[in-house]
């Protein structure tokens, strides 16, 4: 009797849950498999998701190409440091055809695609207040905007009359990797370039307490900085004013140690956006030396002499006075008022107002020299003001990647025309102005799977 | 003994004497003999009517009285039992004809995990491999047990970080997913398969086909692994069974690896000293290290020394060899202990088991080791006639210790590799600092004494590293099956498992890594010394708890209507989940001994020691992770057989899963198979007589794969505030959007014949296969303008097809019984479509990692066409459009046609020859294994990265230094600046290839049984058994300079031998 109540009881049991939980089980399959599998993966679906996107400084800040510095005149590297380095490094150095695989155009592309997973994932995504939403759309075109105008300076010819002719970028708007790139021409380049730069504008706060994150006045500093490179000095004046209305700090050299191995911290007063380019062999402390000519170009009482740059081996000189704060090969490049004040200047006296120029000219370099050595300038001729304010622009701004654009710029006027020369054990290498080899060559793999047109 | 059996003899005469009138009695008188006519000696015989045993003699004759009708039992190990009924009134002499059991094999249950099938009835492809053939290797990890045992299957241990098991090929081309899964009594098992204990390993079935593993679907494609450990036994009495061994391995011989000698080396960094090369590390902020050569010329340019004493020195370097160090001091002869005891036996109404074994395995390195307890329950407890509940515990406990600093290999870091003149041991016989962190002119100097010593010495790594890992396992099976009806079951199944592991690293102050981050974050202002990081040890741990739990309800139904007609079927449902989680953390200031720590700021910037990382964030290494996996499957199987003729057989599987933003859930068409199975002979038209088994099989079906790490949208992942310059968690774009993901699927067709023949002597099977392996998941090369260098899609084909052969011989049935089984297995497969393919231009490739190109294997070998060396300079020579060219850089847009595609880099036929040969007690068993039809690279030198601290090997001191040269030598001549174009040339051309095909003995195991005659002190039987493994002695190969293309870097593995000793009783 026992037995069989055993069996029945077993029995039950068993059709019960093969009869009752399955169909339950259907039901809350759906639930059940929504889990997520891994607790850190996600896909972009809630604002902190943008914010935390917006925080990868890595990509987000940090991916701006070099190679225009590696290939810059401002320093120049031993025969036996050059064999030392690897065939793209000694190609941008030496102005050769560059080779078909780099980083210096498929970075820049990486956080061009993380503004735009933002931008195509914040019109999907409800919730936020309406300011952090506008801040992280501001912060996606400026970044798009940033990086498309560092991949024009390296990958595009400069920008000049011949623009709606002369072939751009391929501009990106879209996440989706499935849609194909394109090169756009030229004027349509700087046209997107300005356009996202400008959207952002309204976007954006009025100041910035986290230097790592776009502001107005870095969205109008990137605009001078822009149209400064477009040789459009009207604009680049009106937008270096509107940065500077709103922040204008400078450091005053005299209360920083020159001994220091880093002078300046990382996001210090003088600096508006941070961002860094990549690093780059050629351009560690050890092996770039400064430029003899331009390190002499610094006066005994120029605190720039001994805080920008350390003595290195023999008699050569090395930076160190990076605006990234950091050691190691990382160059800044992002925005600060120095800069702003040297577009400034060039732009006003290009515009006829020596007047205006003059005072933001000397305005910054009363900062730089010992306190009580800077006589200010005093010039009134707008060609020999030109020519100064040109020449303290290259000693207020070496290793941020500003100088390639620069000689971009004026080698298409005749007056400011450079051809550079590089001597390398017995073998000399030159760059004539506006040669081909100031546009680099476009990764080959965009040539091979979308059929991208290849520079020459 | 022969005292013995006259004194029985004499006994049993007696009592015939005094019984003989009683009963119609006799004496019997007769022979046992094999099917083949050789008498049988040892056969074990036993009488229904009374308590009486004995064996027959050398002739396999006997004698024994016999009082009244009686039925006696034959027996003997390795034959069919026979049993015969004796008539005293017309039996006076008999011949007994005993068959041997390995004609048996096909009445094998085969496990599919689900259920277990007779091969008679089933009509997949199965391998299976019983627990006397594991026992005959010695190791602690079942696969090295059935590697090379098993037809079709081979795993590639070309990467040691991560060996693949491919099943007939390969299937998919993700290698992290190109696995096959592993079930363990039941369960897909997702702990670490080192935890399970070979000893409690009752058999291994290898599922090949789509009828095999369909039932697995969407997890199948790779085949499927049956583990079944061993159950307790229905009707047996107590049997105890302990096995235990010791393996011994020798030092490996490092002076076998491939490397730059040291003279060499020497010549090499005093010819770049020269050039500067080594200029910038004298002024380089961070004080690089320097070798001892580079050092001393350095001082003999500054004048510290002269320079005949600098060369005095650097020639005295020129005759050491930092492998002879290593081999002293690193390495010891490796000693493996395994000791296992298994307990078993029935009682009414209930079985069981118990298991306890225990591995102590000492590595090669000094300093590295482990230990294994395992521990096992398994009972099954028939409640009533009609339900039995069955459970199945498994504890696992395992340790490790990782105190080695490294072997041969270890010593490199991004910019140098340690010298190979270095020496581990100064003078006095203390340990010796090595240069590859930081310069020695910094080192000794750095601080003025204020600092920890910073130097870098191996040795005092070895005797301060406090490396542990632990883990924990417990596996419990919980089964009820219950008999609805006659031919009904239901089953459910319930499988909990879960692990712990932990690892802690404490490095003292006295190691290497303490006291650089220490010293690194160390400032010295005037006179006071301020310590960013506490001057302690420091810990690093790791934590990791997983746990699995599955549940499945199963219908099983097995009917035979009528002698002809039989259906069995089953259907159920099955739910898993497996988690995890792990933490990671550093802890600094530790203190071993009061456990109390020092907290440090992790979220400020510090000054480092002379700026040489400038100003640095604390390393925190703190790391959560969490992962959970859900699946919901539904199957059903079902065979027809009719007339033990025909069997059809069907099977369908779907399977559902959570994997993340996979809309492929509900697009999922479920995945089936379908066979059928012909016994031929059983025809009445049959009457081939020298083939009396002859059956032909067909199946063709749908499997899966599925990729974990896949997803339909823009994929994002948190990352830690560490990894941040911003030192803030942070999220990144994993991988763009794929919205057209779903399974890959694999479609087999499988056909197969199954005979035996002469006599039985001779069986096996022929099977043939092809596999089309679509939508495979491939990482397409993006435009890098997307933002993306490579994207994974739905994107390619694999097609392959081979055949397995299986072949089991008895060639000798005497008194020496001598067995051979042959596998044979041929693959061939080739990527048949890539939706993006890889440019065909410029292609080139090593075959060591998966390259999807059009109509080639993945692991193709692909060559630049050579064309000799400059004779004037020594430049290796291409071609570009049939010209001979020296432009690299043309030469690496070769389109693929021109260049010289060699073939696979993973043998594409492969087998083993395995002989068995038994005489007497003893049992002697050896494994050739043949691998043929394919090909690989010589390691070549790359100046390039010789000059950034990576490897050279002995090549470089073949290479072209003067005209003439290159009728010698393929080695280009050395050039610098490096030229990484040449070098990559130079490394692709196809003068490095070389045909891999060898044919080699890898195993020896000898056996000596003993099975006393009476119990002798219980023991039942007693086996002593020697093993010797990695013999990997080469018979034959078939490249010309003689390279084992196993060991083509590192150093040639030694020899392991075991003895152990295993008995009952």
């Amino acid at each position: 009797m026992k037995k069989i109540n055993v069996d029945l009881i077993a029995g039950s049991i068993i059709k019960l849950m093969l009869c009752l939980s399955i169909p339950a089980l259907f039901a809350g399959c759906k639930k059940y498999l929504d889990a997520k599998p891994d607790q850190s993966i996600s896909t972009p679906s809630t604002i902190d998701d943008l914010e935390g996107l917006l925080d990868a400084y890595s990509t987000v800040n940090a991916r701006y190409p070099s190679a225009p510095e590696v290939a810059s005149d401002d320093y120049y590297l031993t025969a036996a440091d050059f064999n030392g380095l690897n065939d793209a490094q000694r190609s941008y150095y030496s102005w050769q055809k560059s080779p078909n695989f780099v980083a210096d155009y498929s970075s820049p592309y990486q956080g061009v695609e993380y503004a735009n997973v933002i931008l195509d994932a914040l019109p999907k995504i409800s919730g936020g207040d309406e300011s952090a939403r506008n801040k992280i759309r501001g912060n996606a075109l400026f970044i798009r905007g940033s990086y498309h105008y560092a991949i024009a300076q390296v990958f595009a010819k400069p920008y000049s009359s011949s623009a709606n002719s002369d072939l751009g970028i391929a501009l990106r708007q879209t996440a989706d990797a499935g849609v194909k790139p394109v090169r756009a021409n030229l004027a349509d380049t700087y046209t997107a370039i300005i356009s996202d730069i400008k959207n952002s504008l309204p976007l954006l706060p009025s100041s910035s307490t986290l230097k790592y994150r776009a502001s107005k006045p870095a969205a109008y500093g990137l605009l001078a900085r822009v149209y400064l490179s477009m040789r459009d000095y009207k604009n680049a004046g009106l937008f270096a004013d509107s940065a500077l209305a709103l922040y204008n700090t400078l450091i005053n050299y005299n209360t920083l140690s020159a001994t220091a191995t880093l002078p300046f911290k990382q996001f210090n007063d003088e600096v508006i956006y941070d961002s860094r380019a990549l690093g780059a062999s050629a351009l560690t402390q050890a092996k770039a030396k400064i430029d003899t000519l331009l390190y002499t170009s610094y006066a005994s009482t120029d605190l720039r002499r001994t805080i920008l740059f350390k003595t290195g081996t023999g008699s050569s000189f090395n930076f160190k006075g990076t605006y990234a704060g950091v050691t190691g090969t990382f160059l800044f490049n992002g925005i600060a008022t120095d800069e702003l004040y040297l577009i400034k200047a060039e732009t006003a006296v290009r515009n006829g107002d020596t007047q205006n120029a003059l005072i933001a000219l000397n305005k910054l370099l009363m900062n730089r020299w010992k306190t009580g050595t800077f006589v200010p300038y005093a010039i009134t001729d707008q060609t020999q003001l030109l020519n100064i304010v040109l020449k303290e622009r290259r000693k207020e701004l070496p290793f941020r990647t500003l100088r390639w654009s620069d000689l971009r710029r004026l080698n298409q006027e005749p007056a400011f025309a450079r051809t550079l020369t590089r001597n390398l054990s017995g073998t000399t290498y030159t760059l004539e102005p506006n040669s081909l080899r100031y546009v680099f060559q476009i990764d080959q793999k965009a040539v091979d799977i979308s059929g991208l047109q290849q520079n020459p | 003994m022969k005292a013995g059996k006259s004194i029985l003899f004499f006994l049993i005469s007696l009592f015939i004497v005094c019984e003989t009138k009683a009963q119609e009695s006799i004496i019997l008188y007769g022979d046992v003999r094999s099917d083949t006519g050789q008498p049988l000696s040892g056969v074990t015989f036993t009488l229904q009517s009374r308590v009486f045993k004995d064996v027959t003699n050398a002739q396999g004759r006997f004698q024994v009285y016999i009082r009244g009708n009686d039925t006696i039992t034959f027996t003997l190990i390795g034959y069919k039992t026979v049993k015969k009924v004796i008539d005293t009134k017309v039996n006076s002499l008999i011949h007994i004809t005993m068959e041997p059991l390995v004609h048996e094999l096909k009445e094998v249950l085969v496990s599919t995990g689900y259920q277990d099938i007779p091969k008679e009835r089933a009509t997949g492809s199965f391998y299976k491999l019983d627990n006397q053939l594991l026992s005959q290797r010695v190791g602690t990890d079942i696969i090295s047990r059935i590697e090379g045992l098993t037809s079709g299957l081979q795993i590639d241990r070309r990467n040691p970080n991560q060996q693949t098991i491919q099943i007939r090929g390969l299937s998919t081309l993700d290698i992290a997913t190109a696995t096959p899964l592993i079930v363990l009594d039941n369960f897909p098992y997702s702990g670490d398969i080192n935890n399970i204990n070979p000893n409690d390993i009752e058999s291994v079935t290898v599922l090949k086909d789509a009828a095999a593993s369909s039932i697995w679907g969407a997890r199948a494609g790779n085949g499927v692994i049956v583990i079944n450990t061993k159950k307790a036994r229905l009707n047996q009495p107590l049997q105890v069974t302990f096995n235990s061994n010791i393996s011994l391995r020798q030092k490996p011989n490092l002076l076998s690896a491939n490397q730059l000698s040291s003279s060499s080396y020497i010549d090499l960094e005093k010819n770049l000293f020269a050039q500067g090369f080594y200029d910038n590390l004298f002024s380089d902020p961070a004080y690089p290290a320097v070798s001892q050569v580079v050092d001393l010329l350095n001082q003999a340019r500054n004048g510290t020394i002269s320079g005949p004493q600098a060369e005095q020195q650097i020639n005295q370097l020129r005759s050491k060899d930092v492998r002879s160090d290593m081999q002293k001091y690193l390495y010891r002869n490796s000693v493996n202990h395994q000791y296992h005891l298994n307990l078993t036996g029935a009682g009414n109404g209930i079985r069981y088991l118990f298991s306890a074994g225990y591995d102590k395995n000492n590595d090669n390195l000094i300093g590295n080791g482990s230990d294994r307890i395992t521990l096992r329950s398994n009972n099954v407890i028939d409640l009533t006639q009609k339900w039995q509940l069955s459970t199945d515990l498994l504890l696992t406990k395992s340790n490790s210790m990782a105190n080695s600093p490294g072997g041969y290999g270890s010593y490199t870091n991004s910019r140098m590799s340690i010298s190979p003149y270095a020496s581990l041991v100064s003078s006095d016989g203390s340990p010796a600092a090595v240069d590859l962190y930081h310069s020695r002119a910094f080192t000794d100097t750095a601080g003025n004494g204020r600092l920890l010593d910073w130097k870098y010495r191996p040795l005092q790594e070895l005797q301060n590293n406090d490396n542990r890992s632990k883990m924990s396992d417990i596996l419990l099976n919980l089964g009820m099956n219950y008999k609805l009806f006659k031919s009904l079951k239901a089953d459910v199944k319930y499988q909990y498992e879960q692990s712990w592991s932990s690892a802690d690293n404490l490095q003292n102050l006295n190691s290497y890594s303490t006291r650089d981050y220490i010293n690194t974050f160390t400032q010295l202002n005037g006179s006071s010394v301020f310590y960013a990081i506490p001057k302690k040890p420091i810990l690093t741990s790791f934590n990791q708890s997983s746990q699995q739990q599955a549940i499945r309800g199963q219908l099983s139904f097995d009917q035979a209507f009528d002698s002809k007609n039989r259906i069995t079927a089953i259907a159920g449902m099955e739910i898993r989940e497996t988690k995890s989680n792990s933490t990671n953390f550093i802890t600094y200031g530790y203190d071993p001994n009061t456990l109390t720590t020092i907290p440090v700021d992790f979220a400020n910037l510090y000054p480092t020691y002379d700026a040489i990382n400038g100003d640095s964030y604390i390393y925190d290494n703190k790391l959560f992770k969490s992962y959970l996996n859900r699946f919901v499957s539904y199957f059903a199987n079902a065979a027809y057989t009719y007339s033990s003729k025909y069997t059809i057989t069907a099977s369908a599987r779907r399977d559902e899963s959570n994997l993340f933003g996979v809309s492929t859930n509900q697009k999922g068409v479920p995945l089936w198979s379908a066979g059928a199975l012909w016994r031929v002979n059983r025809e009445s038209f049959y009457g081939i007589n020298w083939l009396p088994e002859f059956s032909l099989r067909v199946t063709y079906g749908v499997s899966g794969n599925i990729s974990p790490n896949e997803s339909a949208l823009t994929r994002i992942q948190y990352l830690q505030a560490s990894l941040n310059p911003l030192k803030i968690p942070f999220a990144g774009v994993t991988a763009p959007p794929n919205p057209h993901l779903r399974w890959e699927q694999v479609k087999t067709l499988n056909l197969g014949v199954d005979f035996e023949l002469f006599n039985n002597r001779l069986g096996g099977s022929i099977e043939y296969y092809n596999k089309h392996s679509d939508d495979l998941i491939s990482s397409v090369l993006l435009d890098p303008t997307t933002g993306f260098a490579s994207a994974n899609q739905n994107s390619a084909s694999i097609f392959a097809r081979g055949t397995d052969i299986v072949l089991n011989s008895l060639n000798l049935d005497g008194n020496v019984k001598w067995r051979t089984t042959l596998l044979f297995s041929n693959v061939n497969y080739k990527t048949t479509k890539n939706l993006n393919p890889l440019p065909r231009t410029g292609f080139v490739s090593d075959g060591t990692s998966i390259l999807p190109i059009l109509d080639q294997n993945p692991y193709v070998i692909v060559s630049y066409r050579w064309a000799g060396l400059d004779p004037k300079t020594g430049d290796p020579m291409g071609y570009v459009n049939g010209v001979v060219s020296k432009d690299y850089a043309a030469i690496a847009q070769n389109p693929l046609e021109q260049q010289v595609i060699t073939g696979s880099a993973l043998p594409t036929i492969f087998g083993t020859l395995r002989n068995t040969l038994d005489w007497r007690q003893f049992s002697l068993a050896f494994n050739l294994s043949y691998r043929l039809s394919y090909y690989f690279r010589k390691p070549t030198t790359s100046y390039e990265s010789l000059l950034s601290g990576g490897s050279g090997y002995t090549d470089y001191d073949q290479r072209w230094q003067k005209s003439g040269d290159e009728q010698l030598t393929n080695t280009p001549s050395f050039i610098y600046p490096g030229n990484g174009l040449r070098d990559n040339f130079y490394h692709y051309a196809s003068v490095n290839t070389e045909k891999a095909d060898n044919i080699r003995l890898e195993e020896i195991y000898m056996s000596y049984t003993i099975r006393p005659y009476k119990k002798f002190i219980g023991i039942k039987s007693l086996q002593v058994y020697l093993f010797a493994n990695q013999l990997n002695l080469m018979l034959w190969k078939a490249n010309k300079p003689g390279i084992d293309p196993d060991i083509l870097y590192n150093y040639k593995p030694p020899v392991a031998y075991s003895a152990g000793v295993k008995f009952n009783l």
